[in-house]
């Protein structure tokens, strides 16, 4: 099959698919991630709900990697279609390959981040998470960010995105 | 010219004359300066290759040096990368694994390492094989594959790509042509001239008024499901970023 005809099938086949694959997602985090700068290495990130935790074997799916060349600001939105009041466990490892799985990448260190509560039907939250420098550990205690410091449901500056009875404004 | 330049200028000469249709390969060294840790990773990684390579297990042997000279920059672990691709047959990968040691070691290198890469790059490259191929249309629709990976075609013509030695296949598509197919073995420093022959598909396959028909009415069904969803059911999230990750 020559290109043409493979592009055109596939323009047909995506458009047919139009209304599923433009689809909604139920609920997203926006994390914006400050990260250190080393050259030698890319910092691949992985999320997941608990109750699977750090010290669990955590498969190769869902992996974004991103080049450590300087100290940088980057954007990582995080989808999930379910079980939204579960907490979110997001891990950046410091590996020498984009897959993490070259030579040493098992020991590669690593920062934790442990989200209270990161989703919330039909809406959008968004979140900070600053790593000043890359650790020596490979197993770390996680930071964690409570609820309240997940932003989302209103507008403007707030001291923190918790009614005073400790519920989210997007519940 | 000394007699080192010499060789060396020899060695580029060739790279030119053989390296025909394609881009050669380049093996990536560190970015910066390495780091001691880099440096230690690299040596940890040139002894597991050299230990792979007593054994027999070149493909290993292979991605741990590879992995030493990205990590350390240092010849004589690209020394070790072509050596291992020449055991493993991938004679025009290690032909292109000297060149670029031999362009990009300096002056001061090792005189016996770049004296033996001289010698082992003259070597594989007498068994790089020559496939010309004649009969190319210059015609975006064209698509040539060589064992199965697609060739990027500029614009010259024949098209010519070195090959290792060993069975090859060869296919040839243009739009509303029947394929051209090639199957061969080609030995050692072989030079296979070949001419394609592309036979014009009968009218009646050419045109298919109703797959396009049907085409159209797919694209035009899902272009309208899409703005239905899009504009009128529900403006639903999306990702903010392009780095995305679901659960």
């Amino acid at each position: 099959m020559t290109r043409r005809r493979r592009l055109t099938l596939a323009a047909a086949v995506l458009a047919s698919l139009g209304g599923g694959a433009c689809g909604d997602v139920d609920a997203i985090l926006e994390l914006e991630l400050a990260l250190p700068s080393d050259p030698d290495r890319v910092a691949v990130v992985q999320a997941r709900r608990e109750p699977v935790g750090f010290d669990d074997a955590w498969d190769a799916s869902g992996i974004v990697a991103f080049p450590l060349d300087a100290p940088s600001e980057t954007n990582l939105s995080i989808v999930s279609d379910g079980d939204y009041e579960q907490a979110l466990l997001v891990r950046v490892r410091y590996c020498t390959s984009a897959a993490c799985d070259a030579l040493g990448d098992e020991r590669a260190p690593e920062s934790r981040l442990i989200v209270e509560r990161a989703f919330y039907l039909g809406e959008r939250t968004s979140a900070r998470w600053a790593i000043p420098s890359v650790p020596t550990e490979s197993a770390p205690a996680a930071e964690t960010l409570s609820r309240c410091d997940v932003r989302g449901c209103r507008d403007g500056v707030a001291a923190s995105y918790c009614r005073t009875d400790g519920t989210h404004f997007c519940e | 010219m000394t007699m080192r330049a010499g060789s060396l200028v020899c060695a580029l000469v060739l790279v030119f004359a053989a390296s025909a249709g394609a881009q050669p390969r380049v093996w990536p060294g560190p970015r910066a300066e390495p780091t001691e840790a880099a440096l230690a990773d690299a040596r940890a990684s040139f002894v597991r290759g050299t230990e792979l390579a007593s054994e027999g297990r070149w493909a290993d042997a292979l991605e741990a040096f590879e992995r030493a000279y990205a990590r350390s920059g240092v010849p004589a672990a690209l020394f070790n990368v072509a050596t291992t691709l020449r055991s493993l047959g991938r004679y025009v990968e290690a032909r292109d694994a000297f060149d670029q040691l031999l362009e990009g070691a300096p002056d001061d290198a090792d005189e016996e390492l770049r004296a033996e890469a001289t010698r082992l790059r003259s070597e594989v490259a007498a068994r790089v094989a020559l496939v010309i191929l004649g009969g190319v249309p210059r015609d975006p629709s064209a698509v040539l594959w060589l064992d199965g990976v697609r060739l990027s075609l500029d614009e010259t013509r024949p098209v010519t790509r070195d090959v290792d030695p060993g069975p090859h296949s060869l296919r040839l598509e243009l739009d509303a042509h029947a394929p051209w197919l090639w199957e061969g073995t080609i030995e050692d420093g072989a030079r296979v001239t070949l001419e394609a022959t592309l036979e014009a598909l009968p009218e009646t396959r050419r045109r298919r008024p109703g797959l396009w028909i049907t085409v159209s009415l797919v694209v035009a069904a899902g272009l309208a499901t899409g703005a239905y969803f899009a504009f009128f059911h529900d403006r639903g999230l999306q990702p903010a970023s392009e780095a995305v990750i679901r659960l």
